[in-house]
Formats: C-alpha cells, sequence, structure tokens
C-alpha cells in the first residue's frame, strides 16, 4: 500500500528511513522525495534516455532498499541517495560513450547561470549540460552536482567518497575546462 | 512513468523478489573493518619497521665508505628481504583500511599515507627500544627454518678476511696481537698494534668482535680498527688505546 504524499511530506529523512525498516511501505516516500532528483542526476551525468535513465533508477532504489541498514545519520540522506544513484549509473554506463549532441548557440558560462524552472532558463541548462558531457568524468560528476544539484563541498565529498580538498580541485579545473570548451564554441 | 507508476514499480520489485534490506551488522563489521584493518596494519607494519632498524643499528651504517660501499648497501646486505615486503604490504593494507573504513575517504591521500608511516614508525622505533626488533628476528629464526637471521647475514658480511672484514671472539690477548676464534673456529692471530679501538671495546677474553684491516697470512690479520659485535657509531680516536 502506498503511503499518501501528505503523511510523506510530514516525515524527516532520518524519519522516513527508520519507519522504512520497521514497515516497507513507507519506503515510497523516500521514492516520492528523492525520484525526480535522482533521475534528473542520473540524465546528467550519463546523458542516457528517459528510458534507460527509468532502468537505472529503478536499479538505484533497489540497492537503495538493499542497503538501507547502511546509512547512518552522520550523513545527510540525500549524499547517501545521490551516492548509490551515482555508482549504479557509473557501473552501467563505465563503457558506454554518453551521447554528444549538436551544439546549440549562446551558451552562457556555466558559473552565472542561475538556474529557475522558466523554459528559457532550461533551454539553457539543457545546453549547458550537452557541453559538460565532453568533460572528463571526474570533473564533470562535481560541476553538476555543485551547479545542476546545489551540492556542497561536505555533499559531494560525501557522494563521491573523495575529501573536500579534492572536490575543489576537481571543480576549479572542470570550470576552467568547461571555460575552454565554451570559448571554442564561441570561436565557431 | 509517472512518479505514482515508479513508486508502484519499484515496491513491486522489491515485494516479489522478496528482497530484504542487509542486517545492519553486516555495514557495521565492514566499516569498523576498515579501521581495525587500518590500525592493525599500522601496528604490523611498525613491528616489521622495528626490524629494520634493528638491521640499521646491526649493520653499522658509517662503515659503508671504508670498503666502498653504500651505507644502505650495509644495510640491505644483512637485512632480511622479507621485512621490506612486509612493511610495504602492511602500508598498502593500511590505506586501503582508510579507504574502506566509514568516512574515512575524508582524509586527503597525503595525509592518510602520512598518518601510516608516522605511526608504523613511531610504533616501530618503540618497540625497538624496548629490544623488540631482535627479539622478532630470533623469532622468526625459531618458527621458520628457512629464515635467515640478521645475525646470521652479518657473520657472513664479518667473515670475509680476504674482503678486509673479519669477526669472532677473542681467546687471548698480548701486548700487540690477539688470537681469535672466528665462526668457523679457524684460530687467527690478530695485530692490533696500530689499530684504532672503539671505546665500547673490553679487549677481554670471550668478547666477541669485528675487525676492519687486511689479510697477512693464512691465518693472520692486521687489524686497522677493532669495534664490538653489536652495532654502534665510530666514537674516539686512535690514541685511545
Amino acid at each position: 500500500m502506498l503511503i499518501p504524499r501528505d503523511i510523506c511530506d510530514q516525515l524527516a529523512d532520518d524519519e522516513m528511513v527508520t519507519l522504512s525498516l520497521k514497515d516497507m511501505d513507507y519506503f515510497n516516500c523516500i521514492v516520492l522525495r528523492y525520484s525526480d532528483r535522482l533521475a534528473r542526476y542520473i540524465k546528467r551525468i550519463s546523458g542516457a534516455s528517459d528510458q534507460e535513465v527509468e532502468d537505472v533508477l529503478q536499479d538505484a532504489f533497489v540497492k537503495i532498499w538493499k542497503n538501507l541498514n547502511e546509512y547512518r545519520s552522520g550523513l545527510k540522506l540525500s549524499s547517501w541517495l545521490y551516492r548509490i544513484a551515482h555508482n549504479v549509473t557509473i557501473s552501467r554506463w563505465r563503457k558506454i560513450k554518453t551521447h554528444q549532441r549538436a551544439f546549440s548557440e549562446g551558451v552562457n558560462e556555466i558559473i552565472k547561470v542561475n538556474y529557475d524552472e522558466s523554459d528559457e532558463n532550461e533551454s539553457q541548462e539543457e545546453q549547458v549540460q550537452e557541453l559538460i558531457q565532453q568533460l572528463d568524468a571526474k570533473y564533470r560528476d562535481v560541476v553538476i552536482l555543485k551547479y545542476f544539484e546545489s551540492m556542497n563541498y561536505e555533499e559531494i565529498s560525501d557522494i563521491l567518497k573523495i575529501p573536500e580538498g579534492t572536490v575543489a580541485i576537481r571543480l576549479n579545473r572542470g570550470r576552467k575546462a568547461l571555460k575552454t570548451l565554451l570559448d571554442k564554441e564561441h570561436d565557431k | 512513468m509517472t512518479n505514482n507508476d515508479l513508486r508502484h514499480k519499484i515496491l513491486e520489485i522489491i515485494k516479489e523478489s522478496d528482497i530484504k534490506p542487509t542486517p545492519r551488522w553486516v555495514f557495521t563489521l565492514r566499516s569498523t573493518g576498515g579501521w581495525v584493518s587500518f590500525l592493525m596494519a599500522v601496528i604490523l607494519g611498525g613491528l616489521a619497521f622495528s626490524v629494520i632498524i634493528y638491521a640499521i643499528q646491526q649493520s653499522d651504517f658509517n662503515l659503508g665508505d671504508h670498503f666502498g660501499h653504500s651505507g644502505l648497501e650495509m644495510v640491505l646486505s644483512i637485512l632480511p628481504f622479507i621485512w621490506l615486503v612486509l612493511v610495504v604490504a602492511f602500508f598498502l593494507v593500511s590505506i586501503l583500511g582508510i579507504r574502506y573504513s566509514w568516512k574515512g575517504y575524508k582524509l586527503p591521500l597525503l595525509k592518510q599515507v602520512g598518518w601510516s608511516i608516522g605511526l608504523s614508525i613511531t610504533i616501530g622505533t618503540l618497540f625497538f627500544i624496548a629490544g623488540g626488533g631482535g627479539w622478532l628476528d630470533s623469532t622468526f629464526v625459531k618458527a621458520l627454518g628457512a629464515y635467515e637471521s640478521i645475525e646470521e647475514r652479518k657473520m657472513q658480511v664479518w667473515s670475509n678476511p680476504e674482503e678486509g672484514y673479519h669477526s669472532g671472539i677473542i681467546e687471548q690477548i698480548t701486548e700487540e696481537s690477539l688470537s681469535l676464534r672466528d665462526y668457523e673456529d679457524k684460530v687467527w692471530t690478530i695485530d692490533i698494534s696500530d689499530a684504532w679501538i672503539a671505546p665500547p671495546v673490553m679487549l677481554e677474553s670471550g668478547e666477541r668482535i669485528k675487525l676492519l684491516g687486511n689479510k697477512r697470512g693464512s691465518s693472520t690479520f692486521q687489524a686497522d680498527e677493532i669495534r664490538p659485535w653489536g652495532g654502534g657509531k665510530r666514537m674516539g680516536n686512535k690514541s685511545n688505546r
């Protein structure tokens, strides 16, 4: 039985985990709260089709369920969920090149873009995302987590299991690499 | 697929496959195991390191120049290779231990290496000071028949009168010479008239010594330096006799 959304909305992350372990129906609260975000993230790091993203998302939630006892309150639930989604995505797409689509003109520097729900910005986000797919995976991951998922250094560190200093270095290099790609794109 | 469909589908998969969450103790064991592995590896690495310090002490590191060898060569000539392998192996295990521990990834690699090496050196030094290095070496001799101890290797190095390295037990002492029984039970006459004698050497019957010098005959040796059998740095000068 699905737990109604209004009940799920009242639960804190830690409560959802605790209740899920007692009654698995509560697990759908976790799915409800995070499926959209995780699906978006999976799409961003893999460039996969909607159907593929859905498959990965299912695998990720099954893995999350299996490993639910691993989660500890010292970590943000979202970081832990992103970590699993990230690993499932990577293990599935590691050897498959991401889709490279044609670039649109007028891509703005990513760090200046403030994404909201407007159509214009959504299109802009898509363009930048296409460009990001060209980055080396280790830079791409931190750039996506920082600028598309609005994660802070600590959260990125927990998701990718790397020190915060490494997050900062990769972000800096990723930004520079992206800037180079943007410049090339403008020169075309 | 809508969010509701997805929720249904995921719950269906879990229920149909009867997937149960892995028990908490498995994860506790795994994350604690990381830190335990780290600690164990650091301690064991420290113990192996104490034997290396013992080998350095026994090698008379500063004697290398005397015969055109580096100090490192001197150490390696008496250090059983297994200890170097063990130190490196335990170091790698300790780094893996951190990686697999809960939040161990937060520690930058440089700090992981620093902590691992620093702790191993500290533990190894303390263990060596307590006499652990030599004890471990002799314990290995008893436990492993094929193991060649530092003492045995040292005896081999210092039983080369042709190359200027000699050693044994003092039997008799006269004004200008002494008789020395080497480790193959052969008695040598050692000319000590111009030899520098290291301060710890007492020149007493039954004392174990090592010599630097030149072979003069089939059973005679001209000593340039007389040193105690145990390790130690050069002290004193030629006029101390």
